[in-house]
C-alpha cells in the first residue's frame, strides 16, 4: 500500500451533487429521499395505472411520462404473469422490460445470455410455445399466457437433456456464454427437422454466434443428439 | 498420470454440466440486493472540449439515482504506473480516468454516467442528457499523424527495432529473387459474446466488492485500490467465469472505475453491463496495421534479407502498441540480414489493446503472404521454401529453440491435407464451377512465463482443493489445471477440486500471452513438492511410519496418494495414513510467488502449420474455407479435448479476420460506423468447416516443469496467411488488405 | 428507449382506431426491428397497440384458387414452410429463409417485414448528426462517409440508404398487392408503389399512411413462380444483410424463348428495385448468358456508385446473370 494513496474522504463525497448540479429533489446520503426500487414497491406505493381500456386488455401506462413532455409522474410498472419453465411467475415490471431483462434481472434466470441485446448473436435464444426465439427483442408485457422455456428448464432433475449432454461430451462451447442459446436453439433445430445433416445444422445454427469458435463441436453435438431424438413428425 | 506424454486425457470440462444447464454465474449475474444500473452517455466528436452538459431532463427521470459528469465526478487518486514484477500492478491501456476532465479525446468516449433503479430508467435517462462541444480537428489516419510518428524502443523491455546483417546491400543485390509487398490489415475487434460487465458492490466506505468480467482479477484489485485509495485486501475481486475475452478483458477499462464510482455516489450497489455498441470503443480493439515486407533470397530459395516495416496506431490517453514484425519477423526465419522498423501514431480513436496473439497475428499474415509471394517469384512450393529456411537457432538471439518441432508439423500437415497433390498453376483446380484454392503458412507463438502461487489443501479422505487467482475465459482452465493438480499432487482427478477467479486466492498473472498453463502449472507443480515435503515431515516422525526416521531429501510421490523413498519404493506410505495418524483432518500449503525462472541459453516458442482449402464461385467470388488441417508444436497438451478447442477457436478467429471483420470508421466524425454484430462480420457456424487438428513434438520440460507452453493464441497466427494464399492459388488475384470481402475480388 | 403506452388489440379496427386516436403511436407485431430501434433511440413511439396476437396469420388461397393472400402477422417461417408457399411461390420461401436467422424469422412477421427500415449506418445510430431520414434537413452521413452498403439506383443527394429485406424483393418480382385497412375502410397498394424511393423526402419509407394497418399480402396467379430463384450475396455465409440480391422467375417456350420474365434486385435502393429494363429488353430473345448480360448492363446504365459501393454495380450485373441462368436451367 503505497503511503501516497489516501482513501476518499467520505464528507468529500457529501458535497458531491450526484446528479450534475441542477436537480433540488435528490439529496444523495439521504435514504428516506432515494426513490426505491420497482421491484420492491410493486403493489405499495407506485402508481399502476391500468389506463383507459382498450380492447380486451388494458392498456398500461410506461413507467415515466416522456420527460421532454415536462412531466414527473410517479413510477409506473405493469403486472405481468409468465410461465416459465412450467411455473407461473408474478411480476411488477415497466413495460419496456424486454423478456431477456425480465428473466435475468428480475427472476434471476441468468441462464439466458445477453450478447448484444438487438438480436445479431442468439445468446438470449429461449423456447416461446416450441419455438425458439431471441428474447432480448421482445417485451416481457407481451408473453402472458406463453409457455417460456429457458436453459433452466431443459434437464430433468440431475438428467440432462440430450442436447446438453451432447454439448458437454462434445466440447461444444469454450467460454460457454452462447452455450444456453445454443443449446435452446439446437432443442428447436432438432424439433423443427432442420438437423438431418451437417450443412443444414450449420445454416440453421447459424443465429447464434460463438467467439470462441466451437461451430465444428456443436454441429458434431446436434448430430448426435438428433440421432437420440425423434423427430417430429412433418 | 504420466506427465511426460505429449497429450494428455481427453476430459469433458469440469465446469462444463455448470455451463450447459445455464448455472455458471458470469460477473454480471451475481445477485446482489438493492442493485442499480448504470448507463453512460458518448462523446460523438473525436476531438475537442466538453462546454456544456445538460443533464437536467435525465434527472427528471423516476428512478435515476445519480448523474455524472466531469463536473461532478470525484476524483480518483493517481496510480503510480508500475509496481512489483509479474505485471501485478494491472493493466491500464487508457491511462486518462473517466470523466476526468472537460477533454474529449476520441470519439465514443464516455463523457456522462447515469445511475438508476432500472436498466429502463437509467438506458432513457441517458438519452436525455445533451452535450454541447468546442470541436478540433482530430488526427484520424496514420498520414494525418505522422508528425507525432514514435519509433519505440521496447515494448514490454523487449527490443522491437531490430537491425541484424546488412539487409540493404542484400535487397540492392540483383542476383538475388525480390519480393516487396505492403499488407494492410483493418482495425478488428474482440467481441467476445459476454459484454464486459461489472457490478460494484461497496460493504462500506472502505470495502469494495467487484464482479467483474476479467482476465485479471489481482490487476483489477490492485488498480482499484490505487485508484479508489483503499487497502488492497479491502478490494475484493470475483470472477469465477469468463464469457470469453481475447484480450478485451486483461486491462481495467473505463466502465469499471466508473462502476465503482457511481455506486460510491449513489450510495447503492452499481451494474454495468457495456453495451455491445460500447464494446467497439470501451473495451479495445486490434490496431489497424501496414506492413511493408521486402524479402531477397538466393534462386534455391535461401533467404538472404528480411525487412518488415509495420505501422500501426495507438490513443492519445493510451500506449499499447502492436508489435508486428519483431513477434513474426523477428522469430520465424533464418537469415543473414533482418531488419525491423515499428512505428506507432497516436491518433483519437478509442484505445487499442492487445488481441489475440497482438503483433504475432497481423505479422504472421504479412510475412507468411510475402513468404507465398517469394515461393511463386521462386517457382518452388510453399513448404520447400520454409523448410529451406527454417531456423534452428532463434534467429535474432542466436541461442536454440528448445523442443522445435516445426519439420514435423509442416510433414504431417502435408501428408494430412493431400499437399502433394496440389497443382501450382493457379486457377488449376476446380470443383464443379467453384474455384479450388489450396494454401499453407507458418504459426508461431511465444512461450511466456509469468510468475503464480497456488495453495493446495489435501484432507484425510484423499481429496484436494486448489487455489489460485487465475482465470478461465473458455480456455479449459479448470480442467486443465484439475489434470495438472491430480497428477502433480497424487490425488484422483474426480476427488480434486480447482478454485480460481478470486483476488482472496494466491497470486495468478493476467490470462494473457497463453502463459497460464504454464505458469500456473509450474506453481501448482511447486505447491505439489511443498505438500510432498509436509507429508514427509510428517510420516518421518511417525514411528508406524514405514518412512520413520527417513531422510526428508529421499522422499518423494511414488505414486497416487502415496509418498515414500524415491530409490527404495517398497518403503512408502498413503497421504491418508499419514494425515489420519497424526491426528489431521488435512493439511495445507502454499506456493510462493517468486519471479519465474529465465534460462537464457535457450529460447522457446511455440510452432505450427496451417494448411487451408477455400473454394470461390468465380461470378460472385465469396470465399469459402473447406477444409483446414492445423498442426501445433506447443510442448506437452494437458488437456486434449479443450486443447483441440482452442486451436479449433484460433483458427475459426482467423477465418474472420482474412474474410469478413472489420471495424470501419465515420471518416468525418471518427465514430465507428461498424458497431454491432450485425455489421461486424464474426465467423457463423455456416463460416467454418471441419478443423482437423493434431499435435507434434514433446513436452518442453527445459521450459517449465508441466512442459506446455501454452496455446491459447497460437490458433490464429498464420491461418490469416494461409486462406489469403488459397485466395491466390484459387484465383490468381492477390489481395493484400483484409478482410478478402466479395468486393475486392470482383 | 423512451417510455410508452402499451395496449393490446383485440382486432384490426380496434387497432386502426387507436392509431389515429394518439400521435406517435406504433403497431407492436414482431418487434424484431421496431424494439431492436427503439433501444437505439431512433423510434421513439408514445404508444404501443400489440397486434401480435389478431388472428391475421393466416395462410390462404384466394377465391381464384390460385393466388395466395398471406396475413400480415403470418411469421417469417411459416411462412417460408407452408406447403402453399413452397409449391406455388417458392422464390418467396427461398427469400424468407435467406433472411436474418432462425429465431428472428419465428418472430418478424410479414407486414412487419414490409416496414422493415434501413441498415443505413447514419441511420441506426443516433450518435451521427446528419441522417435526413431520422432527422430531416440533417444532411446524409453516408454520402462522403462509409457507404459500401448503399444504394447505387434511384437513391438522392438527401439519402443513399437501402433497403435490407430479402422478402420485399421476392415480393416485388411476384407483384404481389398489399392490403391496409384505415379508418375509412380497406384499400390495395401494389408492391411496386408500397415503398418509395428518398427523393427530397427520405424520411417516408412508404405510401403506407400513418393511420393503416397492413392486414394481409395478396399474391397473384402466376404460373411460371415455380421456376425461380432468389440469390443472395452476402459477407459471409449466413446471417447477414445482402450485400445485392436477386428475385427472378423466368417462362421459356420449347425453344428457350422468354416468354414472361420477372426481376426485382435487393440491397441496391430504397426500395425493392424491379428491373424492368432487364425484362423488357428479354421478352421474346431466347434464354442465353450473352442475352442475360446485356439486360443486366441495360438495367445498371443508370447506376451510380460512391467511394466505397461501387463494385456493386457489376456485382448486379452478375448477379443478374447467374440468376437467370439458374433459373433457366444452364448452371451445370
Amino acid at each position: 500500500m503505497n503511503d501516497d494513496l489516501q482513501p476518499i474522504d467520505p464528507s468529500e463525497l457529501a458535497g458531491i451533487d450526484p446528479t450534475g448540479g441542477l436537480d433540488e429533489l435528490l439529496i444523495f446520503g439521504h435514504p428516506g429521499t432515494r426513490r426505491h426500487f420497482l421491484k420492491q414497491v410493486a403493489g405499495t406505493s407506485a402508481a399502476i395505472s391500468l389506463g383507459p381500456a382498450l380492447m380486451g386488455i388494458g392498456s398500461i401506462e410506461a413507467a415515466e411520462t416522456d420527460a421532454t413532455s415536462g412531466g414527473n409522474a410517479s413510477a409506473a410498472v405493469t403486472h405481468v404473469q409468465l410461465r416459465i419453465n412450467g411455473r407461473d411467475h408474478k411480476l411488477e415490471i415497466d413495460p419496456r422490460t424486454t423478456l431477456l431483462d425480465a428473466l435475468r434481472e428480475h427472476l434471476q434466470l441468468t441462464g439466458s445470455k445477453k450478447g448484444c441485446d438487438h438480436g445479431q448473436c442468439g445468446a438470449c435464444t429461449v423456447l416461446v410455445n416450441g419455438r425458439r426465439i431471441n428474447s432480448c427483442l421482445s417485451l416481457a408485457v407481451t408473453h402472458e399466457g406463453d409457455e417460456i422455456t429457458t436453459i433452466e428448464g431443459l434437464a430433468t432433475g440431475d438428467e440432462l437433456h440430450p442436447v446438453q449432454a451432447a454439448f458437454l461430451e462434445h466440447d461444444g462451447f469454450q467460454c460457454g456464454y452462447c452455450t444456453p442459446g445454443q443449446i435452446c436453439s439446437a432443442v428447436a433445430c432438432i424439433s423443427e427437422g432442420h438437423a438431418r445433416s451437417d450443412a443444414e445444422i450449420r445454416e440453421w445454427m447459424s443465429g447464434n454466434l460463438c467467439r470462441c469458435g466451437a461451430y465444428p463441436n456443436i454441429v458434431a453435438a446436434v448430430k448426435e443428439a438428433q440421432s437420440k431424438t425423434p423427430a417430429k413428425a412433418s | 498420470m504420466s506427465a511426460t506424454t505429449l497429450i494428455g486425457p481427453a476430459r469433458s470440462r469440469v465446469d462444463g454440466r455448470l455451463k450447459v444447464t445455464g448455472a455458471a454465474k458470469y460477473s454480471v449475474e451475481f445477485e446482489v440486493p438493492k442493485c442499480a444500473y448504470g448507463w453512460t452517455v458518448e462523446s460523438n466528436i473525436a476531438k475537442g472540449k466538453i462546454t456544456a452538459i445538460e443533464t437536467k431532463a435525465a434527472q427528471a427521470v423516476p428512478g435515476v439515482l445519480a448523474v455524472l459528469t466531469h463536473l461532478n465526478m470525484p476524483k480518483f487518486k493517481e496510480a503510480p504506473k508500475k509496481e512489483g514484477g509479474g505485471g501485478g500492478a494491472g493493466i491500464r491501456n487508457e491511462e486518462r480516468f473517466p470523466l476526468s476532465d472537460d477533454g474529449v479525446y476520441y470519439a465514443g468516449q464516455y463523457v456522462a454516467l447515469v445511475v438508476a433503479e432500472t436498466i429502463e430508467q437509467a438506458r432513457h435517462a441517458a438519452s436525455l442528457v445533451r452535450v454541447s462541444y468546442a470541436p478540433e480537428e482530430p488526427l484520424l489516419t496514420m498520414e494525418a499523424a505522422v508528425r507525432k510518428a514514435d519509433k519505440p524502443k521496447k515494448n514490454n523491455d523487449t527490443p522491437v527495432q531490430i537491425n541484424k546483417g546488412d539487409v540493404a546491400t542484400a535487397l540492392k543485390d540483383a542476383s538475388l529473387v525480390k519480393i516487396e509487398q505492403t499488407y494492410i490489415t483493418p482495425t478488428e475487434t474482440h467481441n467476445p459474446i459476454e459484454m464486459s460487465g461489472t457490478i460494484a458492490h461497496w460493504e462500506d466506505d472502505q470495502k469494495l466488492t467487484l464482479y467483474d468480467a476479467t482476465q485479471f482479477v489481482k490487476g483489477v484489485q490492485n488498480i482499484l485500490a490505487r485508484s479508489l485509495g483503499l487497502e488492497l485486501e479491502n478490494v475484493r475481486i470475483i470472477c469465477p467465469f469468463v464469457g470469453g475475452a481475447f484480450g478485451c478483458k486483461g486491462a481495467v477499462w473505463m466502465h469499471v472505475l466508473l462502476a465503482a464510482m457511481g455506486s460510491k455516489v449513489a450510495g447503492v450497489p452499481v451494474k454495468m453491463h457495456v453495451t455491445r455498441r460500447n464494446m467497439f470503443v470501451g473495451a479495445g480493439h486490434r490496431t489497424p496495421t501496414r506492413q511493408t515486407l521486402s524479402l531477397a533470397a538466393t534462386k534455391d530459395g535461401k533467404l538472404q534479407a528480411i525487412q518488415h516495416v509495420s505501422e500501426t496506431l495507438t490513443s492519445p490517453v493510451g500506449q499499447f502498441t502492436e508489435s508486428c514484425g519483431s513477434r513474426s519477423t523477428g522469430v520465424m526465419y533464418e537469415s543473414p540480414s533482418i531488419r525491423v522498423e515499428e512505428t506507432v501514431y497516436p491518433v483519437n480513436v478509442s484505445t487499442p489493446t492487445f488481441m489475440r496473439a497482438p503483433g504475432e497475428c497481423p505479422g504472421t499474415y504479412a510475412l507468411e503472404c510475402a513468404m507465398d509471394e517469394l515461393a511463386i517469384a521462386l517457382k518452388m512450393d510453399p513448404v520447400a521454401l520454409r523448410l529451406a529456411n527454417h531456423a534452428d537457432n532463434h534467429p535474432t538471439k542466436n541461442v536454440p529453440f528448445s523442443a522445435k518441432h516445426l519439420r514435423e508439423a509442416y510433414q504431417l500437415g502435408a501428408e494430412k491435407f493431400g499437399w502433394s497433390k496440389r497443382n501450382p498453376e493457379l486457377r488449376s483446380m476446380r470443383d464443379g464451377d467453384l474455384l479450388v484454392g489450396w494454401g499453407m503458412a507458418t504459426a508461431t507463438y511465444p512461450a511466456h512465463k509469468m510468475s503464480a502461487a497456488a495453495k493446495v489443501i489435501l484432507r484425510a479422505d484423499n481429496s484436494a482443493t486448489v487455489q489460485c487467482a487465475t482465470h478461465d475465459l473458455g480456455t479449459g482452465a479448470y480442467t486443465a489445471f484439475t489434470q495438472i493438480s491430480s497428477e502433480q499432487l497424487g490425488v484422483p482427478f474426480e476427488k480434486v477440486t480447482f478454485e480460481l477467479g478470486k483476488s482472496d486466492f494466491p497470486f495468478g498473472p493476467v490470462a494473457g500471452g497463453s502463459n497460464s498453463t504454464g505458469t500456473v502449472g509450474t506453481a501448482i507443480h511447486e505447491a505439489a513438492v511443498l505438500l510432498h515435503k509436509a507429508l514427509a515431515e510428517l510420516a518421518v516422525k511417525d514411528s508406524k511410519s514405514p518412512l520413520y526416521n527417513t531422510k526428508i531429501e529421499e522422499i518423494g510421490m511414488v505414486a497416487e496418494g502415496r509418498i515414500g523413498i524415491v530409490t527404495d519404493q517398497t518403503k512408502s506410505d498413503s497421504y491418508a495414513d499419514i494425515l489420519k495418524r497424526a491426528g489431521r483432518d488435512s493439511i495445507e500449503v502454499q506456493s510462493e510467488q517468486k519471479p519465474p525462472e529465465e534460462n537464457k541459453k535457450q529460447a522457446f516458442q511455440s510452432w505450427g502449420a496451417h494448411f487451408c482449402e477455400v473454394k470461390i464461385d468465380p461470378l460472385l467470388p465469396r470465399v469459402q474455407v473447406t477444409r483446414v488441417v492445423s498442426v501445433m508444436n506447443c510442448g506437452r497438451i494437458v488437456s486434449a479435448k479443450t486443447a483441440r478447442s482452442q486451436i479449433m477457436g484460433g483458427v475459426t478467429m482467423g477465418i474472420g479476420m482474412a474474410l469478413t471483420e472489420e471495424t470501419s470508421y465515420d471518416p468525418a466524425t471518427g465514430l465507428p460506423v461498424i458497431r454491432n454484430l450485425a455489421d461486424y462480420h464474426v465467423p457463423t457456424n455456416a463460416d467454418v468447416p471441419e478443423i482437423d487438428v493434431s499435435f507434434v513434438g514433446e513436452p518442453d520440460f527445459a521450459f517449465n516443469p508441466i512442459g506446455a507452453r501454452g496455446m491459447g493464441e497460437i490458433g490464429i497466427t498464420g491461418i490469416a496467411a494461409a486462406i489469403a494464399n488459397a485466395v491466390y492459388h484459387a484465383t490468381g488475384k492477390r489481395v493484400r488488405d483484409l478482410p478478402i470481402t466479395p468486393d475486392k475480388l470482383i | 428507449m423512451n417510455p410508452f403506452t402499451y395496449s393490446r388489440a383485440a382486432d384490426a379496427a380496434e387497432a386502426v382506431s387507436a392509431l389515429s386516436a394518439k400521435p406517435h403511436t406504433k403497431f407492436l407485431g414482431g418487434g424484431t426491428n421496431l424494439i431492436d430501434l427503439m433501444k437505439m433511440g431512433v423510434e421513439t413511439p408514445a404508444q404501443l397497440i400489440d397486434i401480435g396476437r389478431l388472428p391475421m396469420a393466416q395462410v390462404e388461397e384466394l377465391p381464384d384458387g390460385k393466388g395466395i393472400r398471406i396475413g400480415a402477422l403470418a411469421r417469417n417461417s411459416d411462412v417460408a414452410e407452408h406447403a402453399l408457399i413452397q409449391q406455388r411461390y417458392p422464390l418467396l420461401s427461398q427469400a424468407l429463409l435467406a433472411g436474418a436467422s432462425p429465431q428472428l424469422r419465428n418472430m418478424a412477421t410479414v407486414g412487419g417485414n414490409l416496414m422493415q427500415r434501413t441498415r443505413c449506418y447514419y441511420f441506426y445510430d443516433p450518435a451521427f448528426p446528419q441522417c435526413n431520414k431520422r432527422n430531416p434537413g440533417s444532411g446524409c452521413g453516408a454520402l462522403k462517409g462509409y457507404n459500401r452498403i448503399h444504394a447505387i439506383l434511384g437513391q438522392s443527394e438527401q439519402c443513399i440508404a437501402t433497403n435490407p429485406s430479402d422478402m420485399n424483393v421476392a415480393l416485388a418480382a411476384l407483384e404481389a398487392v398489399i392490403r391496409v385497412q384505415g379508418p375509412k375502410g380497406e384499400r390495395e397498394i401494389p408492391i411496386a408503389d408500397f415503398h418509395r424511393l428518398p427523393g427530397t423526402t427520405p424520411n417516408v419509407d412508404t405510401n403506407l399512411k400513418e393511420d393503416e394497418l397492413i392486414t394481409a399480402v395478396d399474391l397473384p396467379a402466376m404460373p411460371f413462380a415455380t421456376r425461380s430463384h432468389y440469390l443472395k450475396v452476402r459477407d459471409r455465409a449466413s446471417y447477414a444483410f445482402a450485400i445485392v440480391s436477386v428475385a427472378a422467375a423466368i417462362e421459356m417456350d420449347a425453344g428457350k424463348k422468354i416468354t414472361a420474365v420477372r426481376i426485382a434486385l435487393g440491397g441496391v435502393a430504397h426500395k425493392p428495385w424491379r428491373a424492368k429494363k432487364a425484362e423488357q429488353q428479354l421478352m421474346g430473345k431466347d434464354a442465353d448468358e450473352k442475352v442475360f448480360r446485356a439486360a443486366a448492363e441495360a438495367e445498371l446504365a443508370a447506376a451510380k456508385g460512391y467511394e466505397h459501393n461501387s463494385f456493386k454495380i457489376e456485382l448486379a450485373k452478375r448477379s443478374i446473370v447467374r440468376a437467370l441462368t439458374t433459373v433457366a436451367g444452364m448452371n451445370s
